[in-house]
């Protein structure tokens, strides 16, 4: 059921990327892989940039404990990426490059809430600067963020995604 | 009632204390539980920025990101060995280069190492790390074969990297601990203040539960009290005799007992909330009754209310009025003022006494009538009898056959035994009344018991006693006391020695004592005498000795007590002493002013032994009786007659004073109480004028003369006093006394000689001078003695001025008028005060005469 589920959304987005982008953006990365996401059961959908742009964008402007001054953080928000994958789940694992390894309750993915940001003050983000995704929580708008929990879900290097149930 | 009903009054009022106090004790609690709220608000606060400064500290992740620096070099370390042996590693090197120089640059950037990088060392140590990323970071972004190249050389800088990022590491945590110990710290210092004011607000929590459970326990006492008031007043509502009726400021009955159920015939249920003056007030009563609460609401002026028991009306259910003794007072409830009223129903207590006012009307009207009786008896039949008594004696004395000689003596001893009657029931009648007002008055001792001895003649003969009198030596017999009294004991004592005496003697002898003023009666008889322990108990009521005699003897046994009792109300005594066989001696004593009006009476200081005219012989004398009543007038002319005087009558005062002047009579009898002109003018005319009898003895008649009557007869000129009814005896004995005394001198004014001397030593002009002065000076003081208010504490005063006339009439020669006042200086001495008045007059009077002797005499001069 769970994986009917999974792959009709699948089979959704990649629609939805052929009709909105026609042939322009391809259904599959042909750039640099930056996000793969893994569903239970289900084939890993690996995201390019050019993919990650083709969903709804959000920018926040804050800063962070672990950077000097305020930067401008563009990329998916959380609640929007699994609204786009259609998955209902209780909580997802964030893997970065350097293998930490997070659980992140579903319930942070609200509007308002963290983005997977693959800009940064519109560039790509390197390795070396954190990337290819960090995912950054609004801190300086919603002062809830600014705790020990927040930070440690504040993955750097994001680069995977891990949906189990 | 009114302590009980107090108890709660009391009660309410300390609920009222409470009850003002407590807004105070409400600000008390209300001030503690801000200052609380503002505590645990202000720990609240403080616990909460505690709490988020906690979590957002970031130290943790620094501590991190720390320990990540160490772990990448090795990961480096490693994939750098891995590619020296296989070149497709080369990706891997490439990707734990950059990883391991994202943690620097975080290093570097992050606000989480500031505290760090002012460590020389770890500044030093992060340096050589960046030099050796800077130098290798082309060759990572080069060409694999170039990277390849400098494989082996940044494998032998990573050994001394690996070094450094250790020391970076630990030398990171060494300063994170530092600054978590002094956040420790500082947490520990804000729990404390956090624990300390928990405490301070469990104690004020604590400190507001003791108060509240000390309200609470207050509340509860005074719930209980007030319950218990509160059936308590139910109680003495419901069971009081008294009807008690509540009503509201309008007068709706708020409360109406079962007594008031009783006097009103009204059931409680139904009366309540009505309107008391329809219920109980008497319609006549309502209009009265709201004009008074209406000035009550007006200006709370009452006259009900709180102003004790009043007697008021009241009405019953079927309109009948009800007496009621009402009390009403105000109290103030949570509705308002409210009336309480008290009514007692005063119908049987009314009723008893309107019978108990008849009863003593009755009693009085009663008494009244047996006083009316008994005055009846005195003036109204004593008259009369006595009239029938002289008569009588004068009929004894005409010409009779022995029968009706014998038929008079039967008629003379049954008036006198009726006589006898009429004034012991007079008597009885004052004992038993019981208040025994004496009427002092003079008395002529020898006439009384003369009359005691008459009534008991008979007795006295039918057992062959002797009865005898022995007068006062110096023949003083008036004194002033209560006769009738005096009679009775008298006759009581005589009475019992005659009834216990046989052929014997029953002796009254008198004497006078001057030292203490009392007189002596004692009457000895020579009988059978009482035993020693019987002398107390004969005094005893009803008492009657077991002797033959007494047997014979009819008596109630009450004659001695009350002879002693009447003594001692007269503040004297009653003694006895016997000697069985021998006889028994009773003796009275009384206080008694002795009479002696001639110390009064006027004499020259020269002549008092020389009378200018002769004192007549033993033979019959010249005698005016002056008299209004006829048969009085008869009776004494018919004893004097017979006594062989020379009588003439004078039937009123002025007549009496025209005879006495036209002729000169050796005596003179003068009735007190007459019509237009009575005695004691009469007497003063006398003396007064120029008159043949100016000088005569006066011997005043009167039924009955009071002490101080006594006293102005003596200041008029009298010289004796005799007691009506007047018996032959007292008759004689008064002119006896009358001819043994020296008639009054015809008084010698002014002593010429002295007068003539006077004139002679100074001249005519200056001792007509002197002489007008001293007239005027002696009518001041005589004047200023009129006016004078006489008693004990004048006296002195009073004679000094006397003592001053006194000398000054010397000198003029008004020998008489010297006398008179040497005579008040005397009586000061004596202390005797009702002399010294009547004495007073008798100077005025004589400086009257005494004046008019000095004018003709200085108009003589000239």
């Amino acid at each position: 059921m769970l994986k009917w589920k999974l792959t009709s959304a699948v089979i959704l987005i990649l629609a939805r990327f052929a009709s909105a982008a026609t042939a322009t953006v391809p259904v599959s990365p042909t750039g640099p892989v930056l996000l793969t996401v893994e569903i239970a059961d289900a084939d890993p959908i690996q995201f390019d940039a050019a993919m990650l742009s083709a969903l709804p964008q959000t920018t926040v402007e804050t800063s962070t404990i672990w950077t000097t001054g305020v930067h401008s953080y563009t990329g998916v928000a959380l609640a929007d990426l699994l609204a786009a994958l259609d998955v209902t789940t209780s909580e997802l694992q964030a893997i970065a490059s350097n293998d930490y390894e997070i659980t992140i309750p579903a319930s942070d993915a609200v509007e308002g809430g963290p983005i997977l940001a693959y800009l940064v003050n519109g560039e790509l983000i390197s390795l070396r600067e954190n990337g290819p995704i960090w995912l950054i929580y609004p801190f300086d708008s919603n002062p809830a963020y600014q705790s020990e929990v927040i930070y440690s879900r504040s993955v750097w290097q994001l680069n995977r995604l891990k949906i189990t149930d | 009632m009114r302590s009980i009903c107090s108890f709660p009054q009391a009660s309410v009022q300390n609920i009222s204390s409470f009850i003002v106090s407590r807004p105070f004790r409400l600000s008390i609690i209300a001030l503690t539980l801000t200052i609380c709220a503002i505590g645990i608000a202000g720990l609240s606060v403080e616990i909460k920025q505690k709490i988020e400064s906690q979590s957002t500290a970031a130290a943790d992740n620094g501590q991190w990101v720390l320990a990540q620096v160490d772990v990448e070099v090795l990961n480096l370390v490693t994939a750098v060995s891995e590619a020296a042996e296989n070149p497709a590693a080369l990706a891997e090197v490439r990707r734990r280069f950059d990883i391991f120089y994202s943690r620097m640059s975080m290093l570097r950037g992050s606000q989480l190492f500031h505290p760090l990088s002012q460590d020389s060392e770890f500044s030093s140590n992060s340096a050589s790390i960046w030099a050796f990323l800077e130098h290798f970071v082309t060759a990572i972004d080069g060409p694999d074969p170039a990277l390849q190249a400098v494989l082996p050389q940044m494998k032998q800088e990573l050994r001394a990297v690996r070094l450094v990022a250790r020391a970076v590491s630990l030398s990171g945590i060494r300063t994170f601990a530092e600054q978590s110990d002094a956040k420790r710290l500082d947490m520990l210092r804000t729990l404390t203040n956090i624990a300390a004011l928990t405490f301070l607000l469990v104690l004020v929590l604590l400190a507001l539960v003791g108060i509240l459970l000390r309200l609470d326990q207050i509340n509860r006492a005074h719930a209980r009290e007030n319950i218990m008031a509160l059936s308590r007043i139910q109680a003495i509502v419901t069971t009081s005799l008294d009807a008690m009726i509540v009503a509201d400021y309008r007068g709706r009955i708020l409360e109406f007992n079962h007594a008031a159920e009783r006097i009103f015939d009204h059931k409680r249920a139904t009366v309540l909330g009505r309107d008391l003056a329809e219920i109980i007030i008497p319609p006549a009563l309502r209009a009265a009754h709201s004009r008074g609460m209406a000035r009550y609401k007006k200006d709370g002026r009452t006259q009900l209310i709180e102003k004790g028991r009043v007697k008021l009306d009241g009405m019953r259910a079927d309109q009948s009025i009800v007496p009621l003794e009402v009390s009403i007072s105000r109290a103030d409830s949570v509705d308002g003022e409210i009336f309480v009223a008290f009514l007692r129903d005063v119908s049987a207590q009314i009723a008893a006494e309107r019978d108990l006012l008849k009863a003593r009307d009755d009693a009085l009207a009663g008494e009244k009538a047996k006083a009316d009786l008994l005055a009846v008896m005195s003036h109204e039949m004593r008259t009369p009898l006595n009239g029938m008594l002289g008569t009588m004696e004068l009929l004894d004395d005409t010409a009779l056959q022995p029968n009706q000689r014998e038929y008079l003596r039967v008629i003379e001893a049954s008036g006198r035994l009726l006589l006898h009657h009429v004034n012991d029931v007079l008597d009885m009648a004052r004992l038993d009344s019981g208040k025994l007002t004496l009427k002092p008055q003079a008395v002529d001792l020898g006439t009384l018991v003369q009359d005691i001895f008459e009534n008991q003649q008979a007795n006295a003969q039918a057992h062959n006693n002797l009865l005898t009198l022995t007068l006062p030596k110096d023949g003083r017999t008036t004194v002033i006391t209560d006769p009738a009294l005096l009679r009775q004991i008298m006759m009581n004592l005589i009475g019992n020695a005659l009834k216990f005496t046989r052929n014997g003697k029953v002796s009254v002898e008198i004497s006078h004592h001057a030292e203490d003023g009392t007189s002596e009666f004692r009457v000895i008889d020579t009988g059978i005498g009482i035993a020693p322990h019987d002398l107390e108990r004969i005094f005893e009521d009803f008492v009657t000795l077991d002797t033959s005699y007494a047997r014979r003897t009819d008596g109630t046994g009450l004659g001695l007590g009350i002879a002693r009792r009447i003594a001692q109300s007269m503040g004297g005594s009653l003694q006895a002493e016997s000697t069985v066989g021998i006889g028994s001696t009773f003796r009275v004593i009384v206080p008694m002013d002795v009479i002696s009006i001639a110390t009064t009476q006027p004499k020259t200081a020269k002549n008092r032994r020389k009378p200018l005219r002769a004192a007549k012989s033993h033979t019959g004398l010249n005698v005016l009786i002056v008299e209004d009543n006829a048969v009085n007038r008869l009776v004494v002319r018919e004893m004097l007659s017979k006594l062989g005087h020379v009588v003439q009558e004078a039937h009123d005062g002025e007549m009496g004073v025209r005879i006495a002047d036209e002729r000169a009579f050796d005596l003179i009898f003068m009735d007190i109480s007459m019509p237009l002109m009575d005695g004691i003018q009469a007497t003063k005319a006398i003396r007064a004028g120029n008159g043949l009898s100016q000088t005569a003895p006066i011997i005043a008649l009167t039924a009955h003369a009071l002490a101080e009557e006594v006293a102005a007869f003596g200041a008029a000129g009298m010289q004796d006093v005799l007691i009506k009814p007047v018996s032959r005896r007292a008759l004689e004995t008064a002119i006896e006394q009358a001819r043994q005394a020296p008639p009054p001198e015809p008084t010698v004014l002014i002593d010429s000689d002295i007068l003539a001397h006077f004139l002679e030593d100074i001249g005519l002009a200056p001792a007509t001078r002197l002489l007008d002065a001293f007239l005027n000076a002696t009518d001041a003081a005589i004047t200023d003695f009129k006016a004078a208010d006489i008693s004990a504490e004048t006296l002195p005063d009073l004679t000094r001025e006397v003592h001053k006339l006194c000398g000054s009439a010397a000198i003029y020669g008004a020998v008489a008028f010297a006398s008179a006042l040497r005579q008040q200086e005397l009586l000061d001495k004596a202390g005797d005060v009702a002399g010294y008045a009547a004495g007073l007059i008798a100077v005025e009077q004589l400086w009257q005469q005494t004046r008019v002797a000095f004018v003709t005499a200085r108009n003589g001069w000239t």
